[in-house]
Order: structure tokens, then sequence, then C-alpha cells
């Protein structure tokens, strides 16, 4: 088990290297000037200006070069400072519990309801229900997100007034319930229908028909046997989806206003900010893998047959 | 989402127009409070602190006033033009709260090298000048006096009792230290290029590759306490007139240990304060106090207003919608909304700029007047005005709006919307071979106003178009590398209230806004010619005389001035604007 | 995985396998009589009032899915039904002007048809769609199948491969990456799009590899001495492509949308390009006073999905040999 999470964490070092160099690559190859963006455009930018800039971030250092720097800089724990002189490593750490905060509350509504309706489509497979589910999970599918979060927002927070329409500074849970839903919206229709199929195949399993011929209960074997086992490969796809939920963070928290992560990084993105960028993207990939492997670990505890070398 | 672009396009004027300089400042000052072009038309204010016009957008239907005293209300102070504000000083403690939502970039600097002309700044930094947007005339604020007799050696002797929010005093040297450190290249200020009126500029900011001979401004000099001369670059009787930017706002000393700290929790000398704290990384909201020991004459009404900064400036209208907001800029389609939504809290807010159509002579193929007429003729202004903007803004006639001093001229002849005299044209000049492709760059009414440019030639010209978004930083690299191969619609504004401000930015040799390429001796005579002139009249006829060459060149047609308007909640009352739309804070005051 | 012990690649698999919401079923059933956490196959024929829905979930949605790629490929042959077939005929007068005869949309921002353009729009997404779909494919198949097949060195550095795409955070990345390109058309956004769309494909077509490549008849092939490029053709690749071939048609689904989120973010299609992103980003800007902008590109944009995902689940039971 531990050599086993030490390899994980190992294997992923080139993949963190690899993913920061594309990420690096990218912001360099950003199109227009970083010293103009800054400036603003249109605006004048004296020559001496110019340089000082230019030498105090060394935009003019060959791309490996300043890669180098910044990953040397990295593993002292500094983010270094964006463009407008701002602290990344402030930043992040001010920004990251908005996302974690939107992206947990996603997850967890997402979680439950999902489990939920598949559990119920699953038992009740074929009937009204299942029917339903199917429906109104493949029909959030075919809207996009952006025009479910400003109708919803349009709902809820202007006419009927019952949320914060944006902004963070009402707290969790108030001023997250909206965007978490709307998150964790496109999060349902693919839990409740892997939840579904896993239960459907648990109940057509050979143990189930055991206990059954045993003479349990119906209830005792969905909850003790069936959602047991078939929560399995959930776990698994609720896990990885975390990492995407704060991925996608990036278009909820533009939407409403919130000072999180992905605010933060698209922001950089428009200023041509590459330490943000590079910071959050990083921290993000970071999570990303953490979460993988603890996954991983999870099934294995979970699943007692499988054993992790 | 996420459009900063249109708010950041606003401010393309603002600044780089203060870079040419213009010695007509005493002209238009006189211009402006006695003989100006529009009895309603106030502006004032080159350097962009605080000028504005409240003229309502659509000024020839209304009354001039009509909007203005609505807006102000006879609860307050401002409009009714009385000779001081001495009311205000004498008004009661500062009471109630209230917020407002701004972009975003409003809120990344605060301090006066980085921070210059937004409404925040403006509260909290009082420069040597001030705006009045009430009276429409520049008024002495830090300044006790400012004098020259030659435009170009100036004494400046500050009023006594002024300190920053900390207490200390606010003295010449305040203002000194505030100007170098703005000069001083390895700050890396945004406003660096507004120093350069001040002698010993070039030397603390050479030309590529030469060394810097100076860390301050030589032409700065502290004479003692309270007294200041400066020598600039070059005689400009804008001068005082500059001075009222928020950029050349005084800082105090405790600034120069960390300017980057500062700049987040600044010290100010302003009607507002920082409350405790500052902004912090990440913040998205700031909490401004009144300061009770302001001696200026417009002290804060209030007692603290929220400003939430918005990324996103559609949330801006949905949040005041849902009451979050108690004030906003609005444009658009959220402001087509807000008119039928909440009529009664509008306060109209005509922005001194103009949205142009430009075409690329550096294309042999555009290289014709009567291309570029025939193309600008078939262009339906009115419609674009009434459909895409829903009447918010005005179709162009001329190069500035009406509200702007010297502005409302109709030589714009290519601005007519005529079919059969385009398609004359256009056969006239041989026709057109190929496609037009007509840029801009990511505004969603920019977006709609190209699409539907294209359409009209289309249809009307029978020329294939098709339109182009490009990114804003990257569509001005290709204006200044000419690489661009169509024509484009862009927004040019100015921070200089008159008609000069926009011919000078746009069509004169090395302005960043001269997108076209465009220079023309005759034009660049006439405008020197304005600015050396004896009177008034003089002045306004050689500038309209520039703007007709201008207009007659064709490079860069006018097509619509675009309005904005102030949104406030029924419980605030005194909101005008500044330049550029946003509201003067000191002047609101809550009530209810 | 019969010694069920896995490592850190199998492990994936099994996680990843799922998620793509194949149906996995080891080769052989592991010790214990219970069925391994992959063994939650969808079999759906089971139950009969399921199976009596599922006949119209096969063909309802195969009718739709080709009337789709019948619009998308002669949108003029639908536009022109009411008479006003040209999406660039447009006047500001009927700037969103709602419905009347002869435009039973009514009109866009711009004054055009919103009927034909709705229609002309179905080409860009879907034509995004389908390229994604088929480039992400194809780098699929080849992929998987060298890491299934292979194992070892090969498999090790495709796997880490993939995990860069994936640790990316997609959105972020692409975002990015239409940034640095210039000029947006179908062509580029789908690239952009198949960049990231690749290794969840990948991943799950490898995981049958892995499988089939165990079976007895592969064994015994490559016992015979059969060359590896042939057993992949012919035996590997036909017999794994069964769990992939039934997410194609959702990712199909996932990418439409995807393209109307990338115009909406300022960095997808933008007009004039006609496509179902652009008509909905406009949208969303008047959707409080005209509802109808929002309204119809939405309605073909879900019927579509809906279409494709459906045809998805009917898919699986027809192409996974296993589910029979």
């Amino acid at each position: 088990m531990v050599r086993y999470v030490v390899r994980r964490l190992v294997y992923m070092v080139p993949v963190l290297l690899g993913t920061t160099f594309l990420i690096f690559l990218a912001v360099y190859a950003l199109p227009g000037d970083p010293v103009q963006a800054i400036a603003g455009p249109g605006q004048a930018v004296a020559p001496a200006v110019r340089a000082a800039i230019v030498a105090k971030y060394h935009l003019d250092d060959p791309l490996l070069q300043q890669y180098l720097a910044y990953m040397g800089r990295l593993l002292t724990g500094d983010f270094g400072t964006d463009l407008n002189g701002k602290s990344v490593g402030a930043l992040i750490a001010a920004s990251w519990p908005v996302t974690v905060k939107l992206g947990l509350t996603a997850w967890v509504l997402g979680g439950l309801l999902g489990v939920l309706l598949g559990t119920l489509a699953g038992i009740r497979s074929g009937g009204f229900l299942d029917t339903s589910v199917l429906a109104g999970t493949t029909l959030v599918l075919g809207v996009p997100y952006f025009v479910t979060a400003y109708v919803a927002k349009y709902v809820f927070a202007v006419k009927l007034g019952w949320l914060p329409p944006s902004g963070v500074s009402d707290g969790w849970p108030l001023s997250y319930v909206l965007p978490a839903v709307c998150l964790a919206i496109f999060l349902v229709p693919e839990i409740a229908r892997l939840t579904r199929a896993s239960v459907l195949g648990n109940l057509q399993s050979d143990y189930v028909d055991t206990a059954i011929a045993k003479g349990l209960g119906r209830r005792t074997i969905v909850v003790r046997h069936v959602l047991r086992n078939s929560l399995l490969p959930v776990v698994s796809v609720l896990g990885l989806s975390l990492g995407y939920l704060i991925s996608g963070s990036v278009l909820i928290e533009g939407i409403f206003n919130m000072p999180g992560l992905g605010f933060a990084v698209f922001r950089g993105i428009a200023q041509h900010n590459g330490a943000t960028v590079v910071g959050i993207g990083t921290l993000l990939i970071l999570v990303f893998l953490l979460l993988n492997l603890l996954v991983d670990l999870l099934y294995g505890i979970l699943d007692p047959r499988i054993r992790l070398v | 989402m996420i459009t900063t672009v249109p708010r950041i396009s606003r401010r393309l004027g603002r600044r780089t127009a203060a870079v040419g300089v213009l010695a007509a400042a005493a002209l238009l000052l006189a211009s402006c409070s006695g003989s100006g072009t529009d009895s309603a038309s106030t502006s004032t204010d080159p350097a962009g602190a605080a000028a504005s016009s409240t003229e309502p957008a659509t000024g020839s239907t209304s009354e001039p006033s009509a909007s203005d005293t609505s807006g102000s209300g006879s609860a307050t102070t401002g409009a009714t033009g009385g000779d001081t504000s001495a009311a205000n000083g004498g008004q009661g403690a500062p009471s109630g709260s209230f917020s407002i939502g701004v972009n975003s970039f409003f809120l990344t600097h605060l301090m006066p090298g980085f921070s210059d002309g937004t409404n925040i700044s403006n509260a909290l930094f009082t420069p040597l000048t001030r705006y009045d947007a009430a009276k429409g005339e520049l008024v002495d604020a830090v300044a006790k006096s400012i004098e020259t007799t030659d435009q170009k050696n100036w004494t400046i002797v500050l009023n006594d009792g002024w300190t920053f929010h900390d207490g200390e005093p606010v003295t010449a040297q305040s203002f000194a230290d505030s100007w170098n450190a703005s000069a001083d290249p390895k700050n890396a200020m945004t406003a660096n290029s507004l120093m350069n009126i001040f002698a010993g500029y070039t030397a603390m900011n050479p030309a590529k590759g030469d060394k810097a001979t100076a860390t301050t401004l030589s032409g700065v000099k502290v004479v003692d306490e309270h007294t200041l001369k400066v020598t600039l670059a070059s005689p400009n009787a804008f001068f005082p007139s500059l001075l009222a930017s928020s950029g050349m706002a005084p800082i105090p000393p405790s600034a120069a240990k960390d300017f980057a700290a500062f700049d987040l929790n600044p010290i100010g000398n302003g009607p507002f304060k920082v409350a405790e704290g500052g902004m912090k990384a990440g913040d998205t909201q700031l909490v401004l106090e009144a300061y009770p020991g302001y001696a200026g004459e417009q002290k804060a009404k209030v007692e603290s207003i929220t400003v939430k900064a918005y990324q996103d400036t559609t949330a801006v209208y949905t949040d005041f919608q849902a009451g979050a907001i108690d004030l906003a800029l609005v444009d658009g389609n959220d402001l087509a909304s807000a008119k039928t939504e909440f009529p009664d809290q509008l306060v109209d807010v005509a922005y001194p700029a103009v949205v142009t159509l430009g075409f690329p002579t550096w294309d042999p193929r555009f290289d014709n007047p009567k291309l570029r007429q025939a193309l600008s003729m078939a262009v339906d202004r009115q419609s674009i005005v009434d459909a895409l903007l829903k009447g918010n803004g005005t179709a162009a006639t001329g190069l500035a709006p009406e509200s702007l001093p010297g502005g409302g001229l109709k030589d714009c002849a290519a601005c007519t919307f005529d079919v059969e005299k385009a398609k004359s044209l256009l056969a006239e000049a041989g026709g057109f071979s190929g496609s037009i492709t007509l840029y801009t760059y990511t505004d969603p009414t920019n977006q709609a106003v190209t699409d539907a440019i294209a359409n009209m030639w289309r249809t009307n010209l029978g020329i294939d178009a098709t339109t182009e978004t490009q990114e804003i930083g990257q569509l001005y690299k290709n204006f200044s590398a000419q690489s661009l191969k169509g024509a484009f619609v862009v927004y040019a504004g100015t921070n200089i209230p008159h008609l000069y401000g926009l011919l000078n930015s746009l069509f004169t040799k090395g302005s960043a806004l001269n997108t076209t390429g465009y220079s023309n001796e005759k034009l660049t005579t006439l405008l020197s010619d304005a600015l050396a002139a004896s009177s008034t009249e003089v002045f306004n006829q050689k500038v309209t005389e520039a703007s007709g060459v201008a207009m007659a060149d064709m490079r860069s047609v006018p097509l619509y001035h675009p309005t904005g308007a102030l949104l406030h909640a029924t419980k605030l009352s005194g909101v005008e604007p500044e330049l550029l739309g946003g509201a003067n804070l000191a002047a609101i005051s809550v009530t209810g | 995985m019969s010694e069920h012990e896995l490592s850190e690649n199998e492990l994936s698999d099994h996680g990843l396998t799922d998620h793509g919401l194949t149906d996995q079923v080891p080769a052989e059933p592991l010790p214990g009589g219970q069925p391994t956490g992959a063994a939650v196959s969808d079999r759906d024929d089971r139950g009969p009032r399921w199976a009596a829905l599922r006949r119209p979930h096969v063909y309802l949605p195969l009718a739709l899915v080709l009337l789709v790629f019948l619009v998308a490929a002669f949108p003029q042959w639908f536009a022109g039904w009411f008479g006003h077939g040209d999406p660039r005929e447009c006047s500001l007068i009927d700037s969103n002007a709602t419905g009347r005869p002869g435009h039973p949309f009514g009109f866009d921002v711009q004054g055009c048809d919103l009927y034909a353009n709705v229609v002309y729009g179905t080409r860009a997404s879907v034509l995004i769609a389908v390229l994604v779909v088929a480039s992400s494919t194809v780098v699929a198949v080849v992929l998987g199948a060298l890491a299934g097949y292979f194992r070892g060195p090969t498999d090790s550095v495709i796997s880490r491969v993939m995990d860069v795409f994936f640790g990316f955070p997609a959105l972020v990345g692409m975002i990015i990456l239409l940034n640095t390109i210039p000029t947006r058309s179908v062509w580029t956004v789908a690239g952009v799009l198949a960049l990231f769309a690749w290794p969840a494909m990948t991943r799950v077509f490898r995981a049958s590899v892995l499988e089939t490549a165990n079976l007895d008849y592969v064994v015994a092939a490559r016992e015979m001495g059969a060359g590896h490029l042939r057993i992949i053709a012919s035996h590997v690749v036909p017999n794994s492509i069964g769990p992939l071939a039934s997410i194609l048609s959702l990712s199909i689904g996932g990418i439409i949308t995807a393209e109307a989120g990338l115009t909406f973010l300022g960095v997808g299609l933008r007009s004039p390009a006609i496509s179902w992103g652009v008509q909905l980003n406009t949208a969303q800007r008047y959707f409080t006073t005209d509802f109808h902008l929002l309204l119809f590109p939405s309605l073909f944009l879900s019927v579509t999905v809906l279409a494709f995902v459906l045809l998805g689940d009917g898919l699986r039971d027809v192409l996974d040999p296993k589910a029979k």
C-alpha cells in the first residue's frame, strides 16, 4: 500500500512537469503584448517603463529559462507576482476557499441527487420514474450551462428574490446555493445514469437471486447488498468529477461573480498574467491528480478484492 | 460574459489624450463657462478626473437640464449651480450608506500612480484642482492659487488645513513625491505618461537604449511647505486642468516604503477613506468611509459606500434588479431594460466619445475616397442606434457629439444614409472586387454593429462582407503594424472636453488612437494654429476647419456617439456623472 | 487481473471504464462468488418493461439523428420551408421581432429570419461534434490498442501523456489555446475540443483492449505466430470497440453543448459564423425581453443532444457484445 502510494506520487512528477510546461507554453504563446496589457490597449507606454517591466518580469528571457526559473521559485512555495505586482500566492490563498466551498457543495448536491435518482430509477426500472429520470437528465445535458445559470439567476434571485444574485458576501450556504446547484446539475445525469446501470446490473446478478431464495426482504437486499456493490463504480466517477467541478467553476464563478480560482484564472488569461494562470493551473492539476489517487485508494478499501501493489 | 472590454476600451481615450498636450485650456474654459456651443454642455477637464456633461444623451429632444435636475434632485446641492458649494460644507454629519457596482479594474489599483480617473480614486484622493460637475467648471481644490505668466513656469500655492486620512498634512512635498514616483520608470506606474508634461521627464525616461540621467523631475521644485514651482517641458495653458486628474493627486511620505502595499490600502486626502484593512488579495469589494477631516468643499454625505467589483458586467444589472447594489453605470441592452423597468432612476451620461468606421488605406483597394464614401453612405446609422443600441446613442453627423463643446457639427457628408448615392459612388469608384472583412474587438455591442454593417453592405451595395473579432490588444497591435486586411469599427474617447480632443487623438501622427495611421499637414497645422489662437472664436473656428479636413478625407468616419446612464436606487439623490460616466460619489446622499 | 492484483494502470481502468459508462465485465469472475466491482453491466434487456421501451429508444432517436445529419448537410432543403430561406437576408427594422407568417420563429437581433438561422446553425454545431468525435476516436483506437496490447513501457508512456491531458483543467486549457489562435473556424474549435476529448476515449478503449488481449483466442492466435498488427486489426480492435462505440453518441451530445459554451466564454465560433452556440450566446443577453431568441436554438440543440444520447443508450445494447 505504502509502496503503491509512493509510486503513484513519483509518477505525478513527470505529469505535473508536463502539464505546467504546457500551460506555460500556451500562456507564452498568447497573442498580444503583456506590457501593453498592463497599461491598457491603446495606451502609450514609455520605452523606459517598458524596459523596467520587461526586466522585472524577465519577459525577454527564453521560454525555457523563464519556465525553469518559475519552477525553481515554485519549489520554494513562491507563486511569484502577477503583472500588476500582486502576489499570486496571496490571490490563491484568498480564492481557494471560495472554489472549494462551491465545488464541494455542488459535488455533494449532485452526488446525492444523482445516486438517489439513479437508485430509484434502477429499482423501478422501466417504470414512470425511470423514464422521467432518463428524460430529465438527458434534457439537462442538452441545455448549455450558461443558459441554465442565467435563467436560474433571473428566476430565483431577481424575480423571486430568494437568493443573492451574485458574489459571496452572504457567505455559505446562502451565496453558494444557486451557483452550486447550477454546477451540480451537470453532474446529476452522469451519476444518475451510472448508478442506475450499476443497480440494475446488481439486481440481476446471481447473489441477489440467492438472497431472494434465502427469503431476505427486498429492502434489505437493496440497501445491504445491491446499493453497496453498486456504489463502487459511482465512487470512482464521483471522485474524478470533483476535479471537473473545480475546473468547471471557471464558468459559474464568472456568471455569479464569485472571487474564486476560476474567476482569477479567467481574468489572468484576459490580462496575460502568466504567473496567475500557471500558478492556479498547476494547483488544479495537482488537486486532480491527488483526487485520482485518493479515489483509487478508496476503491481498494471499498473493494477488498483489489490489492494495491 | 466577462466583458471587461467595453469599459477598458472606454478608457482608451482618457490617458492617451493627455499625452498630446494642448495649450488651449484657458480658451476652453472660457468657451465652456461662457459662450459654449450649447448652454447645457458643461464639460471641462482635459485630464479626465471628473469632467462630465450633464446634458442628456438625446439632447435635442429634451430640455437641456431636465435630466440633470431630476438626477440631482432638489435635496442636494449640486445642479442648481450656486456660486460655491459652501452649503455642502455646512451640511450635517454624513449619514446612511449605499453600495455601488463597478468593473473589477476599478479596484485593481487604488493609488494615484496606477489608478487614474476612476470614480473610486476620485473619492480617495483630491488633487490640486477639481472639476465641479454641477457647476461645470474647474475649481481649485488643494491649490489656493496656480499662477503663470508664460504658461511654462508655474507657481502653485497650497491651501492650509488639508490632511491625509492618517492626519499627516498635505504639503508641496506630497505632490512632488507623487509625481516623481509616477515618473520613475522603475515603478512602472501607468500614470508615467501623464508626467511627460514636466521638464526633466525625458531625463528620467530616455528613449530606448539610452541611460536615465535623473531620478527626479527637474521641473518640480518644492519651495516651502505650501509652495511648488513647476517648469513644464513646453508651454501648456491646459496645466491647471491636467492637475485635476487623480493621477496627479498627492501621496503621504509613508507610501514610498512599499508602493504595492500602499496601492492596496492607500492613505489619501479625498472625501472618503479606505476602511480598515484596505483591499486584500482576491477581495472583490472595498468599503469607503467618510473622512471627517476632509478639507475640501464637497464633503462626503454618506457614512460609507460599499464598492463591489464585477468581472462580468451583465451581473451588475441583475444585481441592481435584485436590490444587491444601489448604483451602477449601465449601457447597451441593460440600459434598454432599465428604461422600461426603472425609468425614474436613471441619470443620462453622454460619453465624450465616438464609434468610428476606419478604413485600411494601406490596402490599395481602400485607397479611393469614392469607395470609402460609398461604404460609409450605405450604412444606416439611425437604424443601428434604434435597433441595436435601443436608442442609447446618437447617429453621428460629425466627429464629436453635440454634448461635447465644439461638437455636434454636421460636417460628415459621408454620414448620410443614401443607398442610391452610395451605389453610384461605388460604380464611379469602379466597384469593389473580393470581399470585405470588418474587424472589431470582442465586445457584444461592437460585434452586433459590425454584423449589421456587413449586412448593409451586402444588401445595399452587393459587396460580400464578413466580420471578425480580435482581442483588443491584438487589434491595436495590428493597427500600429498596419497589417489589418479590412475595415474596422472602434471606440474612441477623449479626456479633453472639446472636439479638439477627439480630432487630436484620432487624426494626428503618433497618437495611439490614430488607428488608420492618418496624417495630414493641413489638419496638423490647423490644430496647432488653434492652440495658438488669441480668442475662443478663432480657436473654435480652427478646430472646426480641422474637423472638416478629417471628415473630407474619410479615413475614419464617425458612426455614432454612445451614451450610458447611471442607474440608482430611489433612496439616492445627488447622482451626477463624472467624465466617462462614473458617479461623483461625494455628491450622493441617502434619503429615507 | 486474475491474480487480483491491480497495478496502478489497471486500477485506473477500473474507475475510468465505469466512468465511460461502459459495461466492463472481467473475463473471469473473481473468487468469492460475488461479481466484481465492474460487473455492473447495464443489462437493460432483462427487464421486460424496459425492453418494451427500448425499441423506440433505438429507432426513434436513430431517425432523429439521421434527420439532424440531413439538415446539417443540406440546410437549404429545410430553411426555405416558410419562404425565407436565406439566413443572411436581414433588415434591422425587424430586429428581435417575434414570429409572423413566413417567419414562424421571428427574427434575431440583426433582423434575420430566426428559423433559417437555426436551421443553418445545425451545420456548424453538428460538424464540430462529428469532427471531434471522429478524430478522437481514431486517436483513441490507435493509442488504446497500442497501450492495451503491448502494455509495458508503451503503455506507461501513453498513460502518462493521457494523465497530462486528464489532469489539465480542460476548460482552462481550451480558453488559453483558443486565445492563442487568431481566427476561429469550425476546424480550430473542433481541433481544440478534440485535443481534450481523446484521452477519455483512449482510456475506455485501452481498458477493453487490456481485457480482450487476454481472451483465449487472442492468446491462441499469438501462440500460432500471427503478427501483432494482424492480431490487433482483426481480433483485438473489433472485439474491444463495443464500449467505445456506445459512448460516442453520448460524446456528440456533450460536444455540441461544449461548442456553445466556448462561444459564450468568447473563445468559440463568432458571428458571422452561424451556429447554435453563437445564437444562444447572443440570445442570453436578451432573454428577459426577447425570449424567442433563446427558445428556438435551445430547443433544436436539446432535441439533437437528446437524440444522440438516446441513440447511444440504444446502440450500447446492440453494439456491446457483452451486454447481450
